[in-house]
């Protein structure tokens, strides 16, 4: 048997000791499930106006529809099927999470692996851009990106991409800044590999533990940094709503008793939330045992 | 001062006994049998070398009779006797009384020893006191006397110091000076001077032995080099794979070896005569204590090995009483080494 | 302070081989001096950096064994490192076959770069850890295109076989070898550019003595079986004894003594060189009394003034405190750098 499947069955095994981590997990790949297979699983496309009925608005868990179908979560002001809304809305909501994070993954990535591997003047312009970037908050940097680039799902992912990079580069180039020193790319150097080379197959390789950590937790964060666009209104546009819009949607009706626009798409979001910082904080545990943040 | 007449009495009966000690750790992949059968006497004022190479379990017996194993490591059998008192299962309240009073240990890395965040003086202020109610400022004087005794010079101001700003060599002299604060009766050494370099080594060994032979402290000195044995010990202990497999006086056990490993061993060593030459070298290496073969954990680098090598083989007396090797087919006494 | 280009070679008197590295004026400064501004303003606290090897000369002959020897901070493994060329030194030229390795550009750069390989004292950390062994081994000789990737895996199967090891290990990763397995897996990968000259930096230090005596007989091996030079760095004196034709001794910073090996042992000429023989192992001398060398060695940042060693010398006089000492010959290829010698 390989290391490399002996390392990853260890690290599962370890992974799955804490039975909160292994719920998390399952939970987590539930709602990744529900957002992909969201089509199949809604009786009604909630994107597609000529399907919503304004005469079924507001209409509590339960109630029939107008097209024939059930509103088991209820209905919004439109009209639209809430478990609908809720699927496509989470199928949004992680889908710019995941393609934010993997941009500002790589993005980061790269800066950070030129900061470490050039060090000097590339480092040091590379680490003052983070500086400046970590020092004001994502929330600010990205309501101001989006009101001058206004809304739209690019946008948004342009805007998270923007505030989450910064990250992804410091923690590389901290652990990159570990690994250039030891003796094996020392070796490389020695057997005059090309620089790329010695960054490509060795260095980066040795720098991944750390960053799926992060990137973990930061999928938690850009869902929850969209969310927060979306229902201060300079997220998504509002004829394809995301977790965040719906939540907003219902927030007017709340007082009014019609809690079930809000609270489901609230929970969902809560739940996915949880889910993956419970499974991340449990991969940092598995994956560095001294525990550094 | 001349070895052979410290100025202790030697007192016939051993201060340390050691009989079938199992040390082992419960991990994950299996139980790992770090000590599985040590056997060991110390005599008072006796200087005891105890060689291995790395996981033969020398360090974890030093560890174990200070009652210093953690979690997983447990003792799984066999019995520790210091000054005929039982230490194995001994209560913490007891063991930490005789640890530090009567038994003290100095480690490879001295750090071990010294709390970083605190100043020397503090440090060793509350090892005395520890043991023993006296008052700040005369647990005080001591220590400055302790640093000039392992040749600190201006004690006062490195009393005052923090670990950090002392040189290695400097924290080892401390970590020394704090282990024979309170006058033990055996001293414990595992490697101390593996870490430093060939002058301060000198400087150390030089340090230990004067200080042992002048207050008759028993000595046990855990290390990997033979050389260092032979300049500084009376006895030698050879341990492989969590075993003793052979002891004896350190003239007959380095110029007659009657173990396979240990002729092994002391041929592996460059000499001025050989220079050039290949080394005659063991084939293979050392057994993980977790995958340890069944029998003679050596059988499988042996020249003379046969099929009851693997029946565990005794630790008998061979070749006069002061004598003992683990081995179904031991070397001829009197065999010229290698 | 120049040594002579070639130094004979003792076994092999009358011929003197071709000298393959040749590293003079030697100077690495660690830590920057301060910028302009910082002078300006008077804000300059000397010492400023510290000088970790300050103006050697060496030579390394066509196979022959060099064995450099000192305590830790005498700057040895930074003049492997140098030596290697893994290392810029802040001063001083690195020569092989005669010509400046810096002066060279291209393909002639990478021959000259691959023909010094460095062998590290830390095995572990040497071997990419997420690499199967003969990937690594492979690496640069299908990179530098010396072998065909299909022909790739009989070549590092070879590898393995020379240096002792099962060819199967190369399925393996390195954490799971032992650490004797991963020393003759780091040697491996270094034949595999097939060197001309091996920088070894302590690469026993870490092993157990049985293992120990196994590495350096490969070493001595390869050195009959290729004609490889090496550049064998040591703190232990009993096995540079062992492998060495010619050796140096370094502290802080500065060669103090070169000599053929016989010589040296027999008749050491620095006092420093006196200490360090006092202190090699050997295990006829039983139940010493030990002595102890005077001393600590000095900080690096501090070097005392005038010989370097004058604080710890049994035989300093005031002229030591003030004069540094240059090396100078005492006998026929043996040079020491002490103003005891002065009046013979």
């Amino acid at each position: 048997m390989s290391a490399r499947t002996t390392a990853w069955r260890e690290t599962a095994a370890d992974f799955a000791g804490s039975r909160g981590a292994l719920a998390a997990a399952i939970t987590f790949a539930i709602v990744v499930a529900a957002a992909v297979f969201a089509p199949w699983l809604s009786p009604q496309n909630p994107y597609d106006l000529a399907q919503l009925d304004i005469l079924d608005s507001k209409l509590p868990p339960g109630s029939p529809s107008s097209a024939g179908f059930t509103f088991l979560l209820g209905s919004d002001e439109q009209g639209r099927d809430m478990w609908s809304a809720m699927l496509h809305g989470l199928r949004i909501s992680l889908g710019v999470g995941v393609a934010s994070t993997a941009l500002a993954l790589t993005l980061g990535t790269a800066a950070g692996l030129a900061a470490a591997w050039r060090g000097g003047w590339v480092d040091a312009l590379l680490m003052r851009v983070v500086d400046l970037q970590l020092s004001f908050p994502a929330i600010l940097v990205a309501l101001v990106l989006l009101a001058v680039l206004g809304q739209g799902i690019d946008k948004v992912v342009v805007a998270l991409v923007t505030v989450q990079w910064a990250y992804y580069a410091r923690t590389v180039r901290a652990s990159a800044l570990v690994e250039v020193q030891r003796g094996y790319i020392e070796a490389a150097r020695c057997l005059a590999l090309p620089g790329l080379r010695i960054v490509l197959r060795h260095l980066l390789p040795n720098c991944l533990p750390p960053l799926m950590v992060v990137a973990t937790v930061q999928v938690a964060h850009a869902i929850a940094l969209e969310a927060t666009l979306s229902f201060l209104g300079l997220g998504m546009p509002a004829t394809s709503p995301s977790l965040g819009l719906l939540i907003a949607n219902g927030h007017a009706h709340l007082l009014s008793g019609k809690y079930w626009i809000s609270v489901y798409p609230g929970i969902a979001l809560l739940v996915t939330l949880v889910a993956i910082n419970l499974a991340g904080d449990r991969l940092r545990d598995v994956l560095d045992p001294r525990g550094t943040p | 001062m001349s070895r052979s007449t410290p100025e202790a009495a030697i007192d016939p009966r051993p201060l340390l006994e050691i009989d079938g000690l199992r040390t082992w750790f419960a991990t994950r992949a299996g139980t790992l049998r770090a000590v599985d059968g040590v056997d060991l006497s110390i005599g008072r004022g006796e200087v005891v070398g105890l060689v291995g190479e790395s996981g033969s379990g020398k360090s974890v017996t030093g560890y174990s009779i200070m009652g210093l194993v953690e979690p997983p490591g447990h003792p799984a059998g066999g019995s520790i006797r210091f000054d005929g008192q039982e230490l194995v299962g001994m209560e913490a309240r007891a063991l930490r009384a005789l640890r530090g009073r009567r038994i003290a240990m100095v480690f490879q890395d001295p750090m071990l020893t010294l709390n970083p965040v605190l100043r020397i003086d503090t440090q060793m202020v509350e090892a005395i006191r520890a043991h023993e109610p006296i008052a700040g400022s005369r647990a005080f004087e001591r220590c400055v006397e302790a640093l000039e005794a392992v040749g600190i010079a201006a004690a006062r101001q490195r009393l005052a110091a923090y670990p950090h700003e002392l040189s290695g060599g400097m924290r080892q002299r401390i970590a020394i000076a704090i282990a024979l604060l309170n006058n033990p009766e055996l001293l414990i050494a595992d490697e101390p001077t593996t870490a430093l370099d060939v002058t301060l080594q000198g400087q150390i060994l030089a340090l230990v032995q004067s200080l042992v032979r002048r207050r008759g402290t028993a000595l046990l000195w855990i290390t990997h080099d033979l050389s260092v044995v032979a300049g500084l010990a009376d006895r030698v202990c050879v341990m492989y794979a969590g075993r003793i497999v052979e002891s004896g006086p350190v003239d007959a056990v380095l110029d007659s070896p009657l173990h396979p490993y240990t002729r092994g061993l002391i041929a592996s060593v460059p000499t001025a005569a050989g220079a050039g030459r290949r080394l005659p070298q063991l084939r293979g290496h050392a057994p993980t204590p977790m995958e340890l073969p069944p029998g003679c954990a050596f059988r499988p680098r042996c020249d003379r090995a046969t099929p009851e090598c693997a029946r565990m083989p005794e630790l008998l007396p061979a070749s006069g009483s002061d004598r003992q090797v683990r081995c179904h087919h031991p070397l001829p006494a009197g065999a010229p080494a290698p | 302070m120049s040594v002579p280009a070639t130094t004979g070679i003792p076994g092999l008197a009358g011929t003197n081989p071709p000298t393959l590295l040749e590293l003079r004026g030697i100077v690495q400064r660690f830590g920057a001096p301060p910028g302009r501004l910082a002078q300006r303003l008077g804000l300059a606290r000397a010492p400023h950096a510290v000088l970790a090897v300050d103006r050697v000369d060496l030579d390394i002959a066509r196979a022959e064994v060099v064995g450099l020897a000192g305590e830790s901070g005498c700057g040895k493994s930074t003049l492997a490192r140098i030596a290697a060329g893994t290392l810029r030194p802040s001063e001083g030229t690195r020569r092989w076959n005669g010509r400046d390795i810096a002066a060279l550009e291209g393909s002639e750069r990478i021959v000259a770069e691959l023909a010094i390989q460095l062998v590290f004292q830390d095995a572990h950390a040497a071997l990419d850890p997420r690499m199967r062994v003969i990937d690594q081994l492979c690496e640069a000789p299908v990179a530098h295109r010396r072998v065909d990737a299909s022909v790739a895996g009989a070549l590092g199967e070879r590898l393995l076989d020379e240096v002792g090891l099962d060819p199967a290990l190369g399925r393996r990763y390195p954490h799971q070898l032992s650490g004797g397995q991963r020393s003759r897996v780091v040697i491996a990968r270094a034949l595999a550019v097939d060197p001309q000259l091996l920088v070894c930096d302590e690469p026993v230090a870490a092993l157990d003595v049985s293992v120990q005596a196994q590495v350096l007989n490969l070493f001595m091996g390869l050195r009959e079986a290729r004609g490889l030079s090496y550049l064998f760095i040591s703190h232990d004196l009993a096995v540079i004894r062992h492998l060495a034709d010619r050796v140096a001794i370094m502290y802080l910073g500065q060669l103090v003594e070169t000599a053929p090996v016989r010589e040296l042992f027999a008749r050491p000429a620095h006092p420093y060189t006196r200490v360090l023989l006092a202190e090699i192992p050997d295990l006829a001398r039983r139940r010493r009394t030990y002595g102890g060398a005077a001393g600590e060695i000095p900080s690096p940042l501090a070097p005392p003034p005038g010989c370097r060693f004058h604080p710890r010398c049994p035989s300093a006089t005031e002229r030591c405190r003030v004069e540094p000492p240059r090396l100078r010959n005492v006998a026929p290829g043996h040079l020491a750098a002490c103003h005891l010698h002065d009046a013979a």
